[in-house]
Order: C-alpha cells, then structure tokens, then sequence
C-alpha cells in the first residue's frame, strides 16, 4: 500500500484521473487524498467537470432510423420488471405482517403453492426456494421459514415462529464459507425481508445468530425439500 | 402539449425517466441519442457499435438516474461521459487503434449541427471550449484528445507518439488546466 499521495502528487495526478485515464492504484490514491483536502477536491472536481464538458463537442449525428424506437422498447421492458419487484415487494411485506396467523390458517404449503407463486410471476423471478428454519440441534423443531426468490434483484424473506425477544443478525453462508451479515432482526418482528446482491445459487445456509454469536436457528439448502421452478411452468 | 413547446430542463426530463413517466422518458431519448450517438460514433467509427452503445448508454442513465447529483454537474455531460466509457470499453475489446478519426475530427474541427434551442446556454460555453480547445498547441490538444474520447493512457499515448511519458503527462495536465479555465471565464 502506497503512502497517501502529497497535495502535489495528488493535482500532478487530477487531470488523468478526471479524464479517467489514471490506473486504479492512482486513482484510489487522488480519491482518498481529496476525500481529506478540500482544495485538491475542487481542483478534482473542475478538472473532470472540464474532462466531461469536452465530450459534449462531438458532432451530434442523426442515428439510424429505427434506434430511438429500439432503445425505448429496451427501457420498457426493465420499467416493467421493477415496477412488479416493487409490487412483489409490497406483498411480501403485507404477508409478512399477517404471516403468523397465514401460517395457523392455512399452512405453509398452501400459502406458497397460490399466492407465492402468483408474486414470483409478477415479478418475474426465476428461482426460489423455501428453506425451514429449524434449531441447530440434531432434529430441532421446526421453527419458520426462509423464502428465496431469484430476480431483479433477488429477495431474502425470513418468517421465525417465537423468538426469544433477541434481536438476531441474519448471516448468510456461502458454497466457499463465506459469512455475510445481511441485516439484523429486530426482538419485536419475527420477520425480515432484503433484497441482496448474492448470488442466491451459492447460498448454502442462512443462520440467526444471537448477541453472543450463537446459532439461534438455521435454513439450509440441503434440508430443504427441492422447491425450485419456474414460475408458470407448471 | 405539443412537442415543440414541451421544453422542461434535462434534470425533469431524467427524472420522469426515473419514476417511469413514458412521454418524460421518449422525450428524454429523443434529446440526447443524436448526441450520444455521434460521441459513439466518433470513437468507434461504426454505426452498429455506436447504436449498441446508444442502447446501453441509455439503458445505464435509466438506471443510474435516481443517483444523479446535480451538483457534480449537468445532465448532458453526464450522459455523454457514460456513453465515452462504454464506448471505449468496445474499443480496447476490439483492440482498434483508432487514430485516424481523432486526427480527421481535429482537423475538420468539432462543427455539428446547430443544437435544439434549449442548448443554448450549453452551447455558449461548448463554443468558449471549442476555442480554446483551438488553441491549445496542437501536441496538448492531440493528447487531450486521445485521454478524453478514446480513453488513451499517457503511457499509450507515449507510445503512439513516441514522446517521453513524462512529457505526455505534462501535455494532458496542461490542456484540461487551459480548458478548465475557459470554462470559468463565462461563470
């Protein structure tokens, strides 16, 4: 690791890094520099307000006929993806708040053969899986679920049965053992939901884990029941 | 409203493209795509390349636009550095000197055609930039180009012109210094 550069070194480096043209190490280096020093920042800040400005002296240039109507169509398409990932959202949030009585009315499996479904189809996903979150002990009860959902962008959602009254953090391990603290459920709410940037492929298990870091309860994907499809495959 | 009178900033345009408002978003499209497309255009030296960059470029804005800061500068130049990027990551995949077309845009000098009224703020200081871009001596403005359209490193650029690095280096900082400071006389 270089020493943080000088305010010198930093302005001798602001032009290249302003016409991004500076190698990574450079760049880190002027960054972390004028995160510290205002003037070097400005500086920082013009040069590449300059770089920019220079691209708008390319001659504008009719594009072939039909490219507005094909980047439009492209524009559509997403748009509609994230409006059904809010709404999915919305309903898994909605199901969230009711899915203690959900699950004594109706049953797990009803629940995720209608309606579960029907979100994943909305929203265009195409994974999922639901996990059950059992006690680390050899044959631990049952004690919630953990649903999966692939997409854009991909959902955790994690309904536990009574707690404890702890607040747990929600650890996701990866295939490679990797540990990822993703969020923390509050005492009061027995449910927690996030979208995620993992990829929920190399997801092997999800851990809720206590103040002093023990496993309070634990989905994996082995003792899972293959829940996987495709929405609207079947 | 028709579209000749329909003339809200670039900022309300971005974010009607942002919250998925279809007129905000066709409108935005059709103000910028004959400018990211001859950015494109000019880098690459292809129309196939230059309208896939003009998607994607789009296609980024759309989703970057909820992060834009209008304090980090305008709508327009923003858009364009994206399209530069892509642009010259197509390049370096293609492993495509591209040379000539900087030099002949050089020489012609940037003309293009006369912009849509609302560009005339934008205009005022692209001419004050055009100028001094035309002054610059003529191994700064080469450099300056190389590092801002096509991405050129100073060490690429070293090699391309066979001039020490150091030299190369002293160029491009002593261009975008002039450039920068044709950019505060009209503020």
């Amino acid at each position: 690791m270089r020493p943080e550069p000088t305010c010198e070194t930093a302005r001798e480096l602001a032009a290249e890094v302003a016409l991004g043209i500076a190698s990574g190490e450079e760049r880190a280096a002027v960054l972390a520099h004028v995160a510290r020093c205002a003037p070097c920042s400005q500086h920082l800040v013009e040069l590449s307000r300059a770089a920019d400005a220079l691209l708008t002296l390319a001659p504008e240039l009719p594009p072939p006929p039909d490219l507005e109507r094909r980047v439009l169509a492209r524009l559509r398409r997403p748009r509609r993806l994230r409006r059904a990932a809010l709404a999915a959202a919305a309903l898994l949030a909605a199901l969230a708040l009711g899915a203690g009585a959900m699950w004594a009315a109706t049953g797990a499996q009803r629940w995720e053969a209608g309606r579960y479904r029907e979100v994943l189809a909305l929203a265009e996903g195409t994974w999922y899986g639901v996990w059950p979150l059992r006690a680390p002990a050899p044959g631990g009860e049952r004690d919630g679920y953990v649903f999966l959902y692939r997409g854009q962008p991909s959902w955790l959602f994690v309904v536990a049965g009574e707690g404890d009254g702890e607040p747990y953090d929600v650890v996701a391990v990866t295939a490679d053992g990797r540990r990822v603290t993703l969020g923390t459920m509050a005492p009061d709410r027995r449910s927690w939901g996030a979208t995620t940037s993992l990829d929920l492929r190399t997801l092997e298990q999800l851990l809720l884990v206590d103040e002093e870091g023990r496993v309070a309860l634990a989905a994996s994907r082995a003792a899972s029941a293959p829940a996987a499809t495709r929405p609207g495959g079947d | 409203m028709g579209e000749g009178t329909w003339g809200p900033s670039d900022e309300a345009l971005l974010a009607g493209l942002a919250s998925g408002d279809e007129e905000a978003t066709a409108a935005f499209v059709r103000r910028f795509h004959r400018r990211v497309y001859g950015l494109a255009f000019l880098i690459l030296g292809d129309a196939d390349a230059a309208s896939d960059v003009v998607q994607e470029t789009f296609l980024r804005v759309w989703r970057h636009a909820e992060a834009f800061d209008p304090r980090r500068g305008a709508v327009g130049p923003w858009v364009l550095s994206i399209a530069r990027n892509l642009a010259v990551d197509q390049l370096r995949l293609r492993r495509w000197s591209p040379v000539e077309p900087a030099t002949l845009w050089l020489a012609a000098g940037p003309s293009g055609e006369p912009g849509p009224e609302e560009r005339a703020i934008a205009d005022a200081e692209a001419e004050q930039l055009h100028r001094a871009l035309g002054e610059l001596p003529l191994e700064q403005r080469r450099a300056v180009v190389l590092a801002a359209f096509y991405g050129r490193t100073a060490r690429e650029i070293s090699e391309l012109e066979s001039v020490p690095l150091g030299t190369v280096k002293t160029r491009i900082r002593s261009a975008l210094l002039k450039l920068r400071a044709a950019l505060e006389v009209d503020r």
